[in-house]
């Protein structure tokens, strides 16, 4: 049966019509929080429609996804995208979305498998966040007095437990999203929202606060943090933004649709976050001097609000 | 020789760049940087054929170089393009 819910990601109502939706949102787990009363959508991202897989478009993007040990493709047709997801095993259609440019409305096929339910769900909303200027960054974001600090890398190079620092030495401090928060622009201001897509701590958070910094790491055998130039702040963000769509950059496309493409808009959206903040590289141990070297210098404060247990340590 | 038509000249946070992404995810993207000449340089040649000389003519007109530097600039800027696969 046929179940829709209204969702509000990144300031936006997003009305979700898909057969077994509450099952899927409660297998997901994280959508509760953003249910929304509001009936007027912006947004509607609709399972269970005819969708089929095109044989004949451009290919923007191909990767592998691993929670369900699937292919992905992403196609531009003229206006049109599609994306789809195949089981490695049988080379099985788990799931195909098509969108057109500019559309407020995103089809997706009919869906049992439950990560390819929740990632088609986030791809929907990567292309439509691009009409609001919105974009999810792969991320943790931890908040303090009221604004957002994003923390980049790599898998594996160790946002969440940078994090996790954070949380443990410096009072006042929360964890937003530990894995996907949408960054939109408002008025050419920053900001952070968070998003029922979390990652090792599973932290679902529909609070939203202005951008301070962003940080990237590495791992490091001292601590070091150092401002990046706009060029080396470009190559710092620009990789945490959904990579297939900064693949839609109109060169492979040039001949179809309208000539407006995906990177150009992602690309603008940086633009106007370096703009407003700074980005710092930070290379680090995971101790707490990390995190109190990173805190000191993005928020000036010479004394760190160290939580009170961690106080009497020093 | 040519700019390839696929790298365009990006304005971000007031910095002009040229970015060379890759082709699959994970791969690097390479951000260049254009300074005052080289984007002199880019905006007169973008769409057109040329040559070494082309170019240094374009920086005898414009900046007050003999033509030796002139030429051996030059070699530098389409040597620079060249090593980021930015020239067909």
């Amino acid at each position: 049966m046929m179940e829709c819910r209204s969702l509000s990601l990144a300031g936006v109502t997003v009305c979700v019509s898909s057969p077994d939706l509450a099952r899927f949102f409660d297998a997901c787990g994280g959508f509760g929080c953003f249910c929304t009363s509001d009936a007027t959508p912006h947004w509607v991202v609709r399972y269970g429609q005819p969708v089929a897989p095109w044989n004949d478009a451009t290919l923007l993007s191909e990767f592998h996804f691993l929670e369900n040990q699937s292919r992905c493709c992403f196609l531009r047709s003229g206006d049109s995208y599609q994306f789809a997801m195949y089981s490695d095993v049988g080379n099985q259609l788990l799931v195909c979305l098509q969108y057109r440019w500019g559309a407020s409305v995103v089809d997706i096929s009919s869906c049992d498998d439950v990560p390819a339910w929740r990632f088609s769900l986030w791809f929907a909303c990567s292309l439509l966040g691009l009409q609001a200027d919105a974009t999810f960054v792969h991320s943790s974001a931890v908040v303090w007095q009221g604004q957002t600090v994003l923390f980049l890398g790599e898998s594996g190079t160790g946002k969440s437990t940078h994090t996790r620092l954070w949380l443990q030495t410096i009072e006042g401090c929360q964890l937003l999203n530990d894995d996907s928060p949408f960054l939109r622009l408002v008025d050419g201001v920053p900001i952070v929202y968070g998003s029922p897509w979390s990652g090792k701590s599973p932290v679902f958070s529909p609070r939203h606060f202005p951008l301070k910094a962003v940080v990237r790491l590495s791992q490091a055998s001292h601590n070091a943090i150092r401002r990046l130039s706009v060029v080396e702040s470009f190559g710092a963000l620009q990789p945490s933004l959904p990579p297939a769509l900064m693949q839609d950059d109109g060169i492979r496309t040039a001949d179809s649709g309208s000539g407006m493409n995906a990177a150009d808009l992602l690309i603008e959206m940086i633009s106007q976050t370096l703009t407003a903040v700074p980005v710092y590289h930070l290379q680090c141990l995971p101790d707490d001097d990390a995190a109190r070297l990173c805190f000191a210098t993005l928020f000036g404060t010479s004394q760190t609000p160290m939580h009170s247990a961690r106080k009497e340590m020093f | 020789m040519k700019i390839n038509p696929k790298f365009k000249v990006r304005r971000v946070a007031d910095e002009d760049i040229v970015l060379v992404q890759g082709r699959n995810p994970g791969d690097m993207t390479t951000v260049i940087a254009l300074n005052e000449t080289s984007l002199f340089l880019w905006h007169n040649l973008e769409g057109r054929d040329f040559e070494q000389h082309d170019v240094a003519e374009l920086l005898l007109q414009r900046f007050e170089v003999d033509d030796d530097r002139a030429h051996k600039d030059a070699q530098a800027w389409i040597l620079q393009l060249k090593e980021n696969g930015i020239l067909i």
